[in-house]
């Protein structure tokens, strides 16, 4: 007996077919990069992990061929894709990049240093699968600001050094003219006690008063300045310490301009190559193949 | 009043013995024969005293020169019975000595000089000449400093029967780099520290001395150990920043020690070593050069140094300095 009134399913045989070629497809896909793997072929590699990128960058197609759902399948895998296409990329960066030095942080995860030299900075990430530098954003930012103030004559932290030694002449002057002060804080306690003791006509009371008030304010900015002088010695040092620090920075980023510079001519070549450097490492990649 | 006639017996070694029999219980001749003994035993005592100085003087060999400085270090000359007007101190034999000894190894560089005022001997050096007075200061038990009277600066100490000789880098870093620097010349200072080094060397390997040449050592090996019980972080801070004025580069060594190199082949290296202790070490091909060497040829390292030296200071033998 056969019950009319069902729906009626699609037909079996179509879905096993369609379903063994979209099975296939995603066995092809991955066959296709078993083989790639194998053959040590970091190329294709990139082409198959990320075909939009590859198509836009290197084929220029605005429309090329998209896998994304095949790309899904190796989603869970990629730190094991960045493990294995790392081996190549660095050894392409170390030559391009001789100033940066790369640590493995963990299998496939790069972070690099700027230079090789005392207290160099940490400067930022490599992103393995898409042949990216992440930069430290402060660190890339002062090195850019230190460029543009080449044209100015000036390094990164002129202003901020200039300003605290003179601050620190200043308060070591106030230190040195400590004897100084006492003598006029003395000559004016002599005078306020004068002014007071002096008998005054009524009318002039005022006036007396007025030039009472004058010596007054100018022993408290002698005790305000005292007090200052107290803490000198410690605002001295501190401003030191700021002093060898931004000195220190200074230093480092002059380094990792002459780095830039020695390779690259200037800071603009910088960061256009850094710009392409997807696209001139793939080109590398094809070259190497012939 | 019975103390008085004690007799006392001098020995050699400076040690005395009482004996407590009674003087008075002997006879006229008995007292008179005892106090021929005595005197004859007295002169004796000199007679050999200038055997042992011939040896001082004359010996070629140089375990008879060590022996005989030996016993000079404790010998003691005069008696209640007999003393000597004329002497020469045990400082002025231990020069006489150091200079045999170079003298045996054709080294000497030193010059023996006698002061005209006391008769006091001592050494000058040729460049330094009279900004450098070098006497021996003893101790009560025989060991001694070598000090440049000028300045009171102890540049060692030598123990002739402990087999001891210890350089001392504070005394070296006062006078040769922060004093005489300012007059004499890299090179005579050169000079100068080849012939303390020679000094020390003979002493080690003629005679087995435990010898610290500190600040002096050129060998590789060689760990001068600084004050800081940790990371010198503000002062190699400032290293950086004075040695890229000066056109060096500090670097970041594989283990974080902080590196420099110097010239082809030279390279300092500011380093912990295993117990924790950070050292200054200087590493060259020919293993020729210390760091008293670099501190003498470097301005910028030099500075550095002297304006650090609250945490750079090398450390010294607190045992005997």
């Amino acid at each position: 007996m056969t019950n009319e009134n069902q729906f009626t399913l699609s037909d079996h045989d179509e879905a096993t077919k369609t379903l063994t070629e979209a099975v296939t497809g995603k066995i092809q896909y991955l066959q296709t990069l078993a083989k790639a793997i194998d053959d040590q072929d970091d190329r294709q590699v990139y082409e198959l992990i990320n075909s939009k990128k590859y198509s836009n960058e290197i084929l220029h197609a605005r429309h090329g061929a998209q896998d994304t759902e095949n790309e899904k399948l190796v989603e869970d895998i990629q730190p094991k894709i960045s493990a294995f296409l790392s081996q190549k990329l660095i050894k392409y960066l170390n030559e391009m990049y001789p100033f940066f030095y790369f640590e493995e942080t963990a299998p496939g995860n790069f972070q690099f240093y700027f230079g090789n030299w005392w207290g160099r900075r940490l400067f930022g990430t490599v992103d393995v699968l898409n042949v990216e530098f992440h930069f430290d954003k402060r660190e890339y930012e002062k090195l850019s600001r230190a460029f543009e103030l080449e044209y100015e004559n000036k390094r990164l932290n002129s202003d901020a050094i200039e300003r605290l030694s003179k601050e620190n002449e200043r308060l070591q002057s106030l230190i040195d003219s400590q004897d100084e002060r006492d003598q006029q804080k003395e000559e004016l306690r002599a005078q306020i006690k004068a002014v007071s003791q002096e008998k005054v006509m009524p009318w002039e009371s005022s006036k007396q008063r007025e030039s009472k008030q004058k010596l007054v304010d100018q022993l408290s900015h002698l005790t305000e300045l005292d007090e200052e002088a107290n803490d000198a010695y410690r605002t001295i040092r501190d401003n030191e310490e700021t002093v060898l620090a931004l000195s220190k920075e200074d230093t480092l980023i002059g380094y990792e301009k002459q780095s830039i510079v020695s390779k690259f001519g200037n800071f603009e070549n910088f960061e256009a190559k850094n710009k392409t450097l997807y696209r001139d490492y793939i080109a590398n990649l094809i070259a190497a193949e012939k | 009043m019975s103390e008085k006639l004690q007799t006392v017996t001098f020995f050699p070694d400076g040690t005395t013995k009482q004996k407590s029999k009674d003087a008075r219980s002997l006879s006229t001749t008995g007292r008179l024969m005892a106090y021929r003994d005595q005197l004859k035993k007295n002169l004796d005592n000199g007679i050999r005293f200038t055997e042992i100085l011939n040896q001082l003087i004359t010996t070629d060999d140089a375990m008879v020169l060590l022996k005989s400085i030996q016993q000079l270090s404790t010998y003691q000359l005069d008696s209640a019975y007999l003393i000597y007007p004329q002497q020469y101190t045990r400082p002025d034999f231990y020069l006489i000595f150091l200079g045999r000894l170079l003298g045996l190894h054709q080294a000497e560089k030193l010059v023996l000089q006698a002061n005209e005022q006391n008769d006091e001997l001592y050494q000058e050096f040729p460049g330094i000449d009279k900004l450098g007075y070098f006497t021996f200061v003893e101790n009560p038990d025989g060991s001694a400093y070598y000090v440049e009277q000028h300045t009171q600066e102890a540049l060692f100490f030598i123990d002739f029967n402990k087999h001891l000789l210890l350089f001392n880098s504070e005394a070296l870093t006062n006078l040769l780099i922060v004093k005489l620097k300012k007059e004499i010349n890299e090179e005579t200072l050169r000079k100068f520290e080849l012939q303390l080094l020679a000094i020390g060397k003979f002493m080690k390997e003629d005679y087995g001395f435990d010898v610290d040449f500190n600040i002096l050592d050129p060998s590789n090996y060689a760990s001068y150990a600084i004050m800081d019980d940790q990371m010198p972080q503000t002062a190699l801070d400032k290293l950086f920043i004075n040695a890229s004025n000066a056109g060096y580069m500090l670097i970041t060594g594989m283990h974080n020690e902080a590196e420099l190199e110097l010239s082809r082949g030279i390279k300092m290296a500011v380093e912990p070593q295993e117990n924790g202790q950070w050292v200054i070490k200087i590493n060259d091909p020919d293993n020729r050069i210390s760091w008293f060497d670099v501190l003498n040829k470097y301005d910028f390292i030099r500075d550095w140094y002297l304006e650090n030296l609250e945490s750079l200071e090398i450390k010294n033998d607190s045992r005997y300095y």
